[in-house]
């Protein structure tokens, strides 16, 4: 059989993001695969270098517009490490309740885009319909829809005032009774579970050997989950359940985060409950002394790390970014092999690229 | 008269292919967000397409970084006369946040010529919906 | 503790090396020379730790190094100094076929040469960028062009 190259190309139905990717098929059955990424290579790390630290907080936000807000955690994280700064318990708790809010806002966005990838458009409009709920929720607290600029070196911003904290409860308890539902067709539809059952196989020994974090990670039997086993923020106060199963496929990752979002639910209703008294920002000084500091977290995707140099003067000395879509990248020419060309859309919805995130 | 038919039905049922030329995503989902049942904007004849040929209005977000930059030529000579251009976003109309860096050349207008700008950063649904409109009127 | 077992082992492959003045990181490092590298995967995979959160290019006090991060219930950073143009690393993609992406990020960004690593296709950079190294902070020289001058 003669073989083909299809080109996914920058401009793709697909793909929501530009990103090359070139399948080889003999037949229907993917052979080969190659990647290209670097159209949203904006150059970010070298950027941060000639803004201030302050500065930063806004480039970093937009590193990628869905997961904004632990961009900018992590980064103030590190700064404040750097600093030896101790930020108030108030502010770290509105801080995780953005955190997870944008958890719940992104996987009801990936589930959209899987469900309309694989032809389930009432799913698609269900899921980002009841993600209007979510946004609504974080322009309430922090003013912006999609970029909060909530973040400050040393706390928060913002405050939370009594009305909208009634307003939070009421809106997380509809979004749970809409995630029941969500659960109820991942778990019994059948046309959901014929086309996402089976494919884009990652055994536990495949995630070890590429590194892999996240929802990804977490289907494939790898039971690892930053906020539990690095309780970052205030993280060990709460109380949740970290999600994972061995099936592997996309599938399995579906349940996974449908599964996380309904727990990072309960985890908003915890901080609602428990938020302390206090200060929502310590004064930091104006000078951020010399040395390095690694800060991680668990974003939607999985582990963020910012890695941040100060030489003493008035901006970083250097800003490493890694993001969680770069890990699920290399493994995706693995995970279409053998597969039929109709099932590539599913599996790339699947992994929840998220390609600003990765070229940065 | 067949003239004014094709005219009515340009300006009542504007086609748009999004392409996104190297943004962070905010502007795109927020873009997204217009088919869903919150704005709905299909219900006022606008449609995304998947083609550039099929469309009318291409909007675009994000600056253009120097790998797109062939790509977001092409398209444009790819869709069909009259076509018309919207720059959504303070990245794409004038580099944004991202201005001044290595790959970027700051703003869509250096590369094809843009009817519309729309800022925001990200830019809201009800602004890109106003830009559209503002758009069709310019078209009458 | 696994990583505090095999902190103890790199720190004695370590204390071979050059002895050169680095930063203070707030989770374990150690500094190693670039033909050290892959023992001290071994020591690592010996005590059970895989994975490889990112590898990092930086400019510390007198080199610029390149920074291995591990992770297995804390962190444990490897710290290669790049002595000169001619100091090269190998390419752990043989047993960590995971780190491919961040060597090709450290090659394309700061011109560091990794021996073993297909390196002629961009990945970040666009296909016709003529500016070298960009996270460099002083003009890179490409190693293929110095041996032509030799």
């Amino acid at each position: 059989m003669s073989r083909v190259t299809i080109p996914i190309g920058p401009q793709h139905p697909l793909l929501k993001e530009p990103m090359s990717f070139n399948i080889t098929l003999e037949g229907e059955n993917v052979i080969d695969s190659a990647l290209r990424l670097g159209y949203v290579h904006r150059g970010i790390e070298k950027l941060a270098e000639t803004r201030s630290f302050i500065q930063n907080i806004t480039l970093f936000e937009r590193v990628c517009g869905i997961c904004s807000h632990i961009h900018t955690t992590t980064y103030c994280q590190a700064v404040e490490g750097l600093l030896e700064l101790e930020v108030p318990r108030r502010a770290v708790y509105i801080r995780m309740l953005l955190c997870e809010l944008e958890r719940i806002h992104s996987h009801l966005l990936w589930m959209g885009v899987l469900a309309k990838n694989i032809g389930l458009n009432t799913v698609f409009m269900y899921s980002w319909r009841d993600r209007e709920i979510v946004l609504d929720l974080m322009e309430e607290i922090s003013g912006g829809r999609v970029s909060h600029a909530i973040n400050t070196i040393g706390g928060v911003r913002k405050d939370l005032k009594e009305g909208q904290v009634q307003k939070l409860s009421e809106g997380l308890s509809v979004l749970s009774e809409r995630v029941d539902e969500l659960l109820r067709i991942v778990d019994n539809d059948r046309s959901f579970k014929a086309r996402t059952q089976g494919i884009g196989f990652l055994s536990e020994e495949d995630v070890r050997r590429y590194c892999v974090v996240g929802p990804v990670a977490r289907a494939s039997g790898v039971d690892v989950d930053l906020r539990k086993n690095v309780p970052y923020a205030c993280y060990d106060e709460l109380s949740f359940k970290v999600v994972s199963m061995t099936e592997g496929d996309v599938w399995a990752r579906s349940m996974v985060r449908i599964h996380e979002t309904s727990e990072a639910i309960r985890l908003c209703e915890q901080i609602i409950e428990k938020l302390p008294e206090g200060e929502i920002a310590a004064t930091a000084k104006r000078k951020v002394p010399a040395g390095e500091f690694i800060s991680r977290s668990e974003a939607p995707r999985g582990e963020v790390v910012y890695f941040v140099k100060s030489d003493g003067s008035q901006t970083p000395a250097r800003v490493k970014v890694r993001t969680p879509t770069l890990t699920a990248l290399i493994t995706l020419p693995r995970q279409l092999s053998g597969l039929q060309m109709a099932d590539v859309s599913a599996v790339v919805a699947g992994v929840d690229l998220c390609i600003a995130c990765a070229d940065r | 008269m067949i003239n004014k038919i094709i005219q009515w039905a340009r300006r009542k049922s504007p086609w748009i292919l999004h392409f996104n030329s190297g943004g962070c995503n905010g502007c795109d989902i927020e873009l997204l967000s217009l088919l869903t049942p919150k704005m709905d904007v299909e219900r006022l004849g606008i449609m995304k397409e998947s083609s550039p040929r099929h469309a009318d209005i291409l909007v675009c977000t994000g600056p253009v970084t120097a790998q797109t930059e062939a790509r977001l030529k092409r398209i444009y000579e790819q869709m069909p006369a009259p076509k018309w251009v919207i720059a959504a976003g303070s990245c794409s109309c004038t580099g944004g946040v991202f201005s001044g860096a290595y790959n970027i050349h700051d703003g869509i207008d250096n590369v094809i010529p843009v009817d519309v700008y729309i800022p925001g950063c990200p830019c809201r649904p009800e602004a890109i919906v106003d830009g559209v409109v503002k758009l069709l009127e310019k078209v009458k | 503790m696994t990583v505090g077992n095999a902190f103890v082992e790199l720190q004695k492959l370590s204390s071979e090396a050059e002895d050169i003045s680095f930063s203070e990181l707030n989770e374990k490092q150690v500094i190693l020379s670039a033909d050290q590298l892959l023992p001290a995967i071994k020591i690592l995979h010996e005590n059970d730790i895989y994975h490889l959160s990112t590898i990092t290019g930086v400019y510390d006090k007198e080199h610029l190094c390149l920074l291995y991060h591990f992770w297995k219930e804390e962190g444990i950073t490897l710290r290669i100094p790049i002595i000169d143009e001619k100091t090269s690393v190998e390419t752990l993609t043989k047993t960590i076929p995971g780190a491919l992406f961040y060597e090709r990020e450290a090659a394309e960004m700061f011109g560091i040469q990794i021996d073993g690593l297909d390196t002629s296709e961009k990945m970040f950079l666009p296909d016709n960028w003529k500016g070298g190294a960009p996270m460099r902070k002083e003009p890179a020289v490409a190693p293929a062009e110095e041996k032509e001058e030799d």
